[in-house]
């Protein structure tokens, strides 16, 4: 389940969607831009077993115990709505439609990844174990999706900032 | 906010009940999950004859040798019939038919040399960082009221 590509692959492509987007929404302030970013590394929240193996938890609790079921599609609308939770109930809808987009856009691009078994992950789990093929599109180590995303995001950058230059009452609200 | 704890205790558990759920979970070859690296540590015999998919570390490269470790066990299984070899060191994610306890017969194999494995961890950490400095500027922790609050921008200095 290590076969994931770096996360700031998944950070820069969530951050170029989001920006844009803010164009276009006045309350997508650059907060919620970095909600979206935080949503983005939730599916990777699994490589918490570097720091304390799933067989380290295992032998503390006496139980069968796995990280990487933080990689699904239900563990992470779970942790989400964590995350909506602790907000204002004013922020909260917005809060989990952003972690929910940087969220299911990482497990979009996770889906792509080339594995030795045409298989992806288990997206849909806990309502089934099913995991989709995948098309193969890059390999989680390789170096273009990389500098694809951080060109991205410097055009979406570039783009948003020349916007509140023109428009200063744009500028006001991303000070709101 | 009694509510709040109710709800946040709640959830986490939820999540814990299914961490631990996921970790009874075998192997089920029909969904797209054949049996891994903890199935052929733990009891190869039983897959022997069965297509697997393990991730391991070159130890050796003839004959092409991964080490593969799960819940605190380690063990070596020899690859046969792969076209993709690496060098010591590298990593090498595996799917192929366990034609012995600890061989085999590789179908298709994704190799990540382990200069590339290095960079995609050093850059995930500059991702990290990147995000958490943006999340403490935006974003104000209350942990006694379990609650995090959006700065204004007067708190964050202006942008």
């Amino acid at each position: 389940m290590s076969d994931v590509p770096d996360l700031l692959t998944h950070v820069c492509s969530t951050y170029a969607v989001v920006t844009l987007c803010s164009l276009r929404i006045d309350w997508l302030t650059s907060p919620f831009v970095t909600v979206a970013l935080v949503g983005a590394l939730l599916p990777d929240l699994n490589h918490v077993s570097s720091l304390v193996p799933g067989a380290t938890v295992e032998r503390l609790l006496g139980v069968p115990f796995d990280w990487n079921a933080l990689q699904t599609g239900g563990v992470v609308c779970l942790v989400a709505l964590l995350g909506g939770t602790v907000v204002d109930r004013e922020e909260r809808p917005r809060v989990l439609a952003l972690l929910s987009l940087g969220a299911g856009l990482h497990l979009l691009l996770d889906l792509l990844i080339a594995t030795p078994d045409g298989r992806s992950q288990s997206v849909f789990w806990p309502l089934s174990r099913y995991q989709p093929p995948t098309p193969g599109l890059y390999h989680s180590t390789d170096l273009w999706p990389l500098l694809l995303a951080v060109t991205l995001a410097v055009v979406a950058w570039g783009v948003a900032w020349r916007t509140r230059r023109r428009d200063p009452a744009v500028v006001d609200e991303q000070n709101a | 906010m009694a509510h709040r704890i109710l709800v946040v205790f709640v959830l986490l558990a939820a999540i814990g009940g299914c961490l631990v759920w996921y970790g009874t979970l075998g192997p089920a070859p029909t969904a797209g999950v054949p049996p891994g690296d903890e199935d052929v540590l733990s009891s190869a015999t039983e897959f022997v004859g069965e297509e697997v998919l393990v991730s391991g570390t070159v130890v050796e490269t003839d004959p092409l040798t991964v080490e593969i470790s799960a819940d605190g066990h380690t063990g070596s299984v020899v690859i046969e019939q792969s076209t993709t070899m690496g060098v010591t060191g590298d990593t090498l994610v595996v799917y192929g038919d366990l034609v012995a306890e600890d061989r085999i017969a590789a179908r298709s194999v994704v190799h990540k040399s382990a200069g590339d494995y290095r960079r995609t961890l050093v850059v995930s950490a500059v991702a990290g960082l990147w995000v958490l400095l943006r999340s403490l500027r935006h974003w104000r922790l209350e942990p006694r009221k379990l609650r995090v609050v959006r700065r204004t921008a007067k708190e964050r200095g202006g942008e």
